[in-house]
């Protein structure tokens, strides 16, 4: 599962992928700075939870969070949430489309 | 808005002291555009969840008089008082009555000493003596004075506001739908950060006040997360759901939502709600 992970890691300015499942225990994570895994996952999963709950909408929705000092992009799927953390310099175009290939990809594993 | 109730504490229902200020900002612009009654309904709504709020009230004061209802505003008045006698606001209010008090006093002084006057002489006669040109000037004069002044006078700047309201736009409408530039835009929401409906311009048919709230809870979500993760202040949230994309972009107290077909350009959508809402931060003044 971490290989899946790397197209994304390998992407500029990215600090940190997390998959975790939509309640927020981590299922994999690779990180380059410093980053607290199990809040982001927690985090992330809890936004989640909020967008599908508020909107009905529980899969295939796409967030990209701005803040000042960077990204939160997460993709929900069926069983599962997908996140980066980067900064502001982050090629956006490109981590949607690596993030949406790595997410179907874990899908698959995952309904294997 | 309901969903905010179930999650907020009744503390929490009460709008921030920045919400109350864009509250009185967008009644005032709703005054200057002589939309009263949206802006007695807009602050109702706000009194109703504040009700010791001394500017709501104050404000809720001058919509009543300008609206011509002086006993509402004077129960309002009295319900301002009994939250702060001390209140400047109140205190014109009270004065105000006051001098409008001395003056019927005084009318009815006149009107007292005319009685009492011995000789009396008929108004038909009085009528008679007069040249045709007395008459046309008296008819000018009555004419003038017919036109009641208000309490609270309308400056001259805001005439050209009043003019668009007769044409039928709303100010703030009117900024939003600059995003219809966008052909994939389907609609824009304002609320607070409470949730509370500011202005909406939409071309679809959705419950914009549910719609609001719930977006503002996500927002809410969303901005304590950012701080945790150490990503700094909030800027935006695009969604991309299977049928469409939501933008949300806020500026505290404000926030701006825009509801958008699927195939937005988001880049494009970003920079032209970054320039709207600038504008409304002008207008609503935060």
């Amino acid at each position: 599962m971490k290989k899946e992970l790397e197209p994304l890691i390998q992407l500029d300015e990215i600090y940190g992928v997390i998959a975790a499942s939509t309640d927020g225990i981590i299922i994999e994570s690779a990180t380059r700075k410093e980053i607290d895994e199990e809040t982001a996952a927690a985090l992330t999963a809890r936004i989640s939870k909020e967008v599908a709950d508020k909107t009905g909408i529980k899969k295939n929705v796409l967030s990209i969070i701005k803040g000042e000092n960077g990204y939160l992009i997460f993709t929900i799927k069926k069983d599962f949430v997908l996140g980066i953390i980067g900064g502001n310099d982050v090629n956006l175009g490109e981590v949607k489309q690596v993030l949406r290939k790595v997410a179907d990809r874990i899908q698959g594993i995952l309904s294997g | 808005m309901k969903r905010r109730r179930d999650t907020l504490d009744n503390d929490g229902l009460k709008s921030a002291p920045g919400s109350i200020d864009v509250m009185i900002s967008l009644a005032d612009l709703y005054i200057q555009n002589n939309l009263l009654d949206q802006a007695v309904e807009l602050l109702s709504g706000v009194y109703s969840e504040n009700p010791d709020e001394p500017r709501i009230i104050e404000k809720l004061i001058e919509l009543y008089i300008l609206k011509g209802n002086e006993t509402k505003a004077k129960i309002l008045l009295q319900q301002g008082l009994s939250v702060d006698k001390n209140y400047e606001g109140f205190q014109k209010y009270m004065k105000l009555i006051e001098e409008e008090k001395t003056a019927d006093r005084i009318r009815e002084v006149i009107a007292e000493a005319v009685e009492a006057t011995e000789e009396v002489i008929p108004l038909e006669e009085l009528e008679e003596a007069k040249t045709p040109a007395e008459k046309t000037a008296e008819e000018q004069v009555e004419k003038v004075e017919e036109v009641e002044k208000p309490l609270i006078e309308v400056p001259e700047k805001e005439i050209e506001q009043k003019v668009e309201e007769e044409a039928g736009v709303d100010p703030i409408k009117r900024v939003l739908s600059a995003l219809y530039e966008i052909d994939e835009v389907l609609g824009m929401i304002l609320s607070d950060e409470t949730g509370l409906l500011i202005a909406e311009n939409v071309r679809v048919t959705i419950d914009t006040e549910s719609t609001g709230a719930l977006l503002s809870s996500i927002y809410t979500e969303t901005v304590s997360t950012l701080e945790r993760l150490n990503l700094g202040g909030f800027d935006y949230i695009i969604f991309e759901f299977p049928r469409g994309v939501v933008l949300i972009l806020a500026s505290p107290p404000i926030i701006l939502t825009v509801m958008c077909k699927k195939d937005v350009q988001e880049g494009l959508l970003l920079l032209k709600a970054k320039s709207v809402m600038d504008e409304l931060k002008n207008m609503l003044g935060v």
